[in-house]
């Protein structure tokens, strides 16, 4: 079995937390392949875990999502929904987007241009 | 290993054995993506060619050889600066890509796994499987 990574070693991804106002905001910037998904999952687990009114995962920086990093952000929807936290994503860039459409978890996702977008009620 | 009834005529692939590991499939998927970026293909090709070849290898580590390390993952494939052929092998039992259920059906949107073969379809040229179902082939064009 390959050892999992620790949510501080996500390889070529990198994510800068801060909050505003009610929201917690999570910047996601490089990849999410399948090297770096199991380290992004147990970091979206804790953050969902300290139960933010607003969860905003800010996808402009991201350039690459596999299918493994697809089901890490619907593992944390289902998680950020049983904990009553609005979770919604914002700013993907259009090769990110066109796999949330493909997959139709554009349907599933509240997705918003950008974060100050995401901000709003 | 059964991969070879998807190699075609005058197909001259490399070959790399891997150990089954999320590790050990870095290698090649950096040799693969480095030779089709010095032959120039455009970004979205390279991003399909990644997606597929992430869900591949996924697939052969993770459900084809069951997490197993003793088992190994072959990957073939043979670039040139019009098409790049990828084929990934595992050392299981193959699966029917046929009954794999829609990942899109209202019963299923919020389960995490089962995208992978929709992806690979959407973004690929081509996409085969050997008859045992346990090596996929997957081409992308530099178009």
């Amino acid at each position: 079995m390959t050892p999992a990574p620790t949510p501080d070693d996500l390889g070529p991804l990198a994510v800068k937390a801060r909050n505003q106002g009610d929201a917690r905001i999570l910047e996601l910037s490089g990849e999410i392949s399948m090297h770096a998904a199991h380290g992004l999952e147990q970091r979206l687990a804790d953050e969902i875990a300290a139960a933010p009114k607003r969860l905003i995962l800010d996808l402009s920086g991201l350039r690459f999502v596999s299918t493994i990093g697809l089901g890490t952000l619907v593992t944390a929807n289902l998680k950020a929904k049983k904990q009553r936290i609005d979770l919604r994503l914002c700013g993907a860039r259009d090769a990110v987007a066109n796999v949330l459409a493909i997959t139709r978890l554009d349907e599933l996702f509240r997705l918003c241009p950008d974060v100050n977008r995401a901000l709003e009620d | 290993m059964t991969a070879q009834d998807l190699f075609g005529d005058g197909e001259q692939f490399t070959t790399m054995v891997i150990e089954n590991s999320y590790a050990a499939a870095k290698e090649p998927e950096r040799v693969i993506l480095e030779r089709v970026r010095q032959y120039g293909y455009s970004e979205d090709a390279v991003f399909a060619l990644r997606l597929g070849m992430e869900e591949a290898m996924t697939n052969a580590i993770k459900h084809g050889n069951k997490c197993d390390p003793a088992r190994k993952v072959r990957v073939h494939f043979d670039i040139t600066p019009q098409r790049a052929i990828v084929v990934v092998a595992d050392e299981g039992p193959g699966f029917c890509p046929d009954e794999v259920p829609d990942c899109t059906a209202e019963t299923r949107i919020s389960r995490p796994d089962g995208r992978g073969i929709m992806l690979m379809n959407a973004y690929l040229d081509e996409v085969a499987y050997s008859k045992s179902g346990n090596a996929v082939r997957m081409v992308k064009r530099n178009t």
